[in-house]
């Protein structure tokens, strides 16, 4: 077996991943970075939706939970999940952080403020252009204005994106400021080494301290065994908790699972709106329950979230240029948990939808639905499998029930969050406020799975700016 | 006891159908998959054969390489041989309307094991709407055929392009 000494290990190149590299590069550490994804970098993708959702994303898109009723989105690809993000920098309500502080996170609102200035600045953050704000996203916004809801255009990282609406499937054009080509490039540039197709298969520990990571490199499964000061699991929700699960650290890893949970709704207006001819997210709707934020999809994957079976659903498609889409999305509880599955010794992900999230989500498909006929629609489908749609908003208010279970929709999220809850307290959490894990000295875990609760708005530009306020201190330890 | 540490992955893998080198369906799997998707491509408007749907849906399986693919395969299988028990034949010697009236009727109503099966239709979707033809029948524009990225390709052009020999004249 190869062996590799580095002073920091960063396993996984994501949003969280990325700024510690960077903090350790700059410091002059030996720093290399482990992605289990390959690098792909905007040459090598292209437009074509069969090709590059399973090149991207974890388990080539397939990853359910293990009920099967919640599809769960991440990127396995140098850079993580903010290669095929929208790179809406919202910031998260102080009121999470002050939860977060009563469940014995100690983070603060001010320096958390001080570091999503930081990002943003750093990431060029700038309100949704103009010129790439589709027709369908102004529809929505017109409706939420008249219904007095406050939509706003979104603060996004995408440099001088040229509006082709297909951030979901990278950008071929290399303009979004995602972590391949911000804060890992300069991590790189700084020193640090980037390994793709890097499995981290397992943490070498003893008497609280990890002596190395066991990684399988390349389609040929070379071993190697990375020996490092300090090692930083940054593999997000999901991926975080599995490689400590399969370390034998087990203490509430995988607990308090958590997802911004999401639906889409269609509405069918009488012109055209091209809603795939420009930016896919700009506008939104921020509610204290629920966030709707305006999209729209190329053909497959609007097919995967459009309503119907058979017939139905192709007479939807044919009026793709007609449809105006409406994303739900809804913190849930931190009821879900991640564990080992005995029988593929995978991650297996346990998460079942509570009620009163699933009533939220059905009062945010409402309102959503309430804003597209504002905005002119002449129908509304709503997000089950067998089509069901409404011709006004009055036929909307006078159905007591859209759905009953989660079984009835098509849900999915783009943001898991929680596997490895931050508190002080052990007993509470799996790592504490410095992100160390709790009983060890030199192991970390820096992405969304610290999260003790979900945000309920899109979490990339939180966890830059976590790693930002978090990575002296780990890198301090090396 | 390695019988006992035999993953259920491993095991699936053992019990289905042989796959040839490169591909990531076995030719049984594949027809059961022609066969859902002749009977869920109903009214889709996009004109596109069943075989060519399952050959997408293969390159989507082949690109993604997943562990969990065998899910899929499981799935193409449980689809196939459920029917038999309720029916007395498997979904693929069904005719068409059938099959369809089959499909949808356990999708809905039927056991728990039907309701999961239901998600071959993302398998469908992908398989049909993830085909060039589905640009054309969905009315989508292309990138580079779209009015505001042909006139920045034409602004670059102007720009690229060397001057004429009548500029030196």
């Amino acid at each position: 077996m190869r062996r590799r000494c580095v002073d920091v290990c960063v396993v996984g190149s994501g949003a969280g991943g990325s700024v510690v590299a960077l903090e350790a590069a700059r410091k002059g550490l030996r720093t290399l970075v482990l992605e289990r994804g390959p690098r792909m970098r905007p040459a090598d993708m292209t437009h074509n939706e069969l090709r590059m959702i399973p090149s991207l994303y974890k388990d080539g898109g397939m990853q359910l939970n293990a009920s099967m009723d919640l599809f769960v989105l991440q990127g396995t690809v140098v850079g993580g999940s903010s290669v095929l993000s929208n790179m809406v920098m919202l910031r998260a309500d102080p009121s999470v952080f002050a939860q977060w502080r009563g469940l014995g996170a100690n983070i603060a609102t001010g320096s958390m403020n001080e570091a999503y200035a930081e990002v943003e600045e750093e990431l060029e953050v700038r309100q949704a252009s103009r010129n790439t704000i589709t027709k369908s996203s102004r529809r929505f916004f017109e409706g939420a204005d008249q219904l007095g809801l406050s939509p706003s255009w979104m603060q996004k990282a995408v440099g001088g994106c040229l509006g082709c609406g297909q951030c979901n499937v990278g950008c071929t054009f290399g303009t979004k400021k995602s972590a391949d080509l911000t804060y890992l490039a300069q991590a790189e540039s700084a020193g640090a080494e980037v390994l793709p197709e890097a499995l981290a298969e397992k943490l070498e520990h003893r008497a609280g301290a990890v002596r190395g990571v066991r990684v399988r490199v390349g389609r040929g499964g070379e071993e190697l065994l990375v020996q490092a000061r300090v090692v930083v699991v940054a593999g997000g929700a999901i991926g975080s908790s599995g490689l400590l699960l399969a370390s034998g650290v087990t203490k509430h890893i995988g607990t308090r699972v958590s997802f911004n949970a999401a639906t889409a709704l269609a509405g069918d207006f009488e012109d055209e709106l091209d809603g795939f001819d420009g930016d896919q997210m700009t506008a939104c709707v921020r509610t204290p329950n629920w966030l709707l934020e305006a999209t729209h999809n190329p053909p497959m994957s609007a097919a995967l979230t459009t309503a119907g079976w058979g017939g139905d659903h192709g007479r939807q498609m044919q009026r793709l240029r007609h449809l105006a889409y409406v994303g739900c999305i809804v913190p849930t509880a931190p009821v879900g948990r991640v564990r080992l599955s005995r029988f593929t010794q995978g991650e297996e992900i346990l998460f079942k939808m509570p009620s009163a999230d699933l009533a939220n989500l059905e009062q945010a498909n409402r309102q959503a639905a309430q804003v597209l006929f504002a905005a002119g629609a002449r129908s509304v489908a709503m997000p089950t499998h067998r089509l069901r749609s409404f011709a006004d908003a009055e036929e909307l208010r006078r159905t007591p029930r859209l759905f009953r279970s989660i079984g009835e929709i098509s849900c999915g999220s783009s943001h898991p969050q929680g596997g490895n809850p931050m508190s002080d307290d052990p007993e509470l959490g799996a790592v504490d406020s410095s992100l160390v894990v709790h009983g060890f000295d030199n192991l970390f875990v820096c992405d969304a799975s610290v999260f003790p609760t979900a945000l309920g708005v899109n979490p990339i530009n939180t966890i830059f700016a976590l790693a930002k306020v978090k990575a002296p201190g780990i890198v301090a330890r090396a | 006891m390695p019988f006992i540490t035999l993953p259920l992955e491993e095991l699936v893998y053992r019990t289905l159908p042989r796959v040839d080198p490169g591909r990531a369906l076995s030719n049984w799997e594949w027809k059961v998959l022609t066969a859902i998707a002749e009977a869920l491509h109903e009214g889709s408007p996009v004109a596109i054969s069943k075989e060519q749907i399952a050959d997408n849906v293969e390159t989507f399986l082949i690109c993604g390489n997943s562990r969990r693919a065998f899910r899929v395969r499981a799935l193409l299988a449980t689809l196939e041989l459920l029917p038999v028990v309720s029916t007395g034949s498997r979904l693929s010697q069904m005719g068409v309307s059938e099959r369809r009236a089959f499909l949808y009727h356990k999708f809905e109503h039927g056991h728990r094991v039907y309701r999961l099966c239901a998600k071959v239709r993302y398998l469908v979707f992908m398989g049909v709407y993830g085909d060039e033809a589905a640009k054309g029948a969905t009315q989508f524009v292309d990138v580079p055929n779209r009015p505001r990225f042909q006139r920045k390709r034409a602004a670059l052009s102007v720009v690229r392009t060397p001057p004429s020999v009548s500029a030196y004249a």
